[in-house]
């Protein structure tokens, strides 16, 4: 199962790296945001997760991750998201790389409602413990609130993250919002 | 030989004048390009050393650490050279019935060292913040200081930050004993 979501995730990047470069190129040519080419913002996060066979967790955060839209001209853009820790002391080190991959459906990217789907690994690991990569996929409905030149964004999504067994990592449902400001450059 | 001097240095006059003048007229105007915002937005990669002091006289390895986003600063512009900076990151998990939570709180005054202002050039920078952390067990609330040395480079309408520092973190009963640590952060800043 986790080879087929790898294999997924490969071609989902391989069929995405064209388009993204294709909605850089359009982006510069997009008059409704005076040709920006990204759209960057950070949010405030809040998440109820239910672990399969395990306790509910409510979480808030932020920032919860830094995303990074590519603004297109068509209907859809793309739209990494990520968040790192790493730390290394002498003789250890520990990481969590959260990395994901979104495209956002919608009419207008600056303004209104969209749709958004997505895949992402978490890569967690540290020395002398078990390392490995929950891979989950995810879904929501947003919405930018013209704020100046920048737009609020607020985003309901669902979240489902695949079990790993070597990391005890039951399946995992995650239902949530987030919130934050947007700016295009 | 007073005349012959004289009038070398008319004709060196009469030769640079135009020149620095043509100079003037050339040199480009440094402003502050976001004069009209209110507001610096941004988010960095944070790269450090980290040392904390003894624990109960037993001595603590230093490490490396890395993280993004580091925090969100909100900076509020100023038509002086000196702006304050809030920055702030909130974690907070509730299970089975234990709240954990870490909340980071703290300002930065940014001191212009560039006629571009806050736009571009280089900056100083102090700061102070508390961290509060609850780790389910205990909590503690420890104070940070730190101080460092940064640039702004334009990238179009936005800039890139860099910032090499220090912080310094009081103890914390509930995170971490007295840490000093060495380093910068990298990001990008949007004007609104």
């Amino acid at each position: 199962m986790r080879n087929l979501i790898g294999s997924m995730l490969v071609a989902v990047s391989l069929v995405t790296v064209p388009a993204l470069a294709t909605a850089q190129r359009a982006g510069a040519q997009h008059g409704g945001m005076g040709g920006a080419k990204h759209e960057f913002g950070v949010d405030v996060g809040l998440v109820y997760s239910k672990p399969s066979g395990g306790s509910g967790t409510f979480a808030v955060s932020t920032p919860l991750d830094l995303r990074l839209g590519f603004v297109s001209h068509s209907q859809l853009m793309f739209e990494p998201r990520v968040s790192l820790l790493f730390a290394h002391t002498s003789g250890a080190s520990a990481h969590a790389f959260d990395l994901d991959l979104n495209a956002l459906y919608g009419k207008d990217h600056k303004k209104g409602m969209y749709l958004t789907a997505g895949a992402g690994a978490d890569i967690v690991g540290a020395t002398g413990a078990v390392s490995g990569t929950v891979f989950s996929v995810n879904g929501g409905v947003g919405t930018r609130l013209p704020y100046e030149s920048g737009a609020w964004r607020l985003e309901a999504f669902v979240r489902y993250a695949f079990k790993n067994t070597s990391l005890f990592e039951p399946n995992t449902f995650s239902v949530g919002a987030r919130a934050g400001l947007s700016l295009w450059h | 030989m007073r005349s012959f001097i004289g009038s070398t240095l008319v004709v060196v006059g009469l030769t640079v004048l135009p020149s620095l003048t043509l100079a003037q007229r050339r040199a480009p105007v440094r402003t502050d390009t976001h004069a009209g915002a209110q507001y610096e937005f941004g988010v960095d990669l944070g790269a450090d050393y980290a040392k904390p002091s003894s624990v109960n006289g037993v001595s603590t390895s230093g490490g490396i650490e890395l993280l993004t986003p580091v925090d969100i600063r909100v900076g509020f512009r100023s038509r002086g050279k000196l702006m304050w900076e809030p920055r702030v990151s909130l974690g907070m998990t509730t299970w089975g019935g234990a709240t954990r939570d870490m909340i980071g709180l703290g300002v930065s005054g940014l001191y212009a060292m560039d006629p571009s202002g806050h736009s571009s050039g280089m900056y100083l920078t102090g700061g102070a913040g508390l961290v509060l952390v609850n780790n389910g067990f205990n909590s503690g609330t420890n104070l940070s200081i730190g101080g460092g040395v940064g640039w702004r480079k334009p990238f179009g309408s936005a800039a890139w930050r860099y910032e090499l520092g220090f912080r310094y973190d009081t103890k914390n009963n509930a995170y971490l004993p007295a840490t000093i640590r060495i380093g910068g952060r990298v990001g990008l800043s949007l004007w609104h």
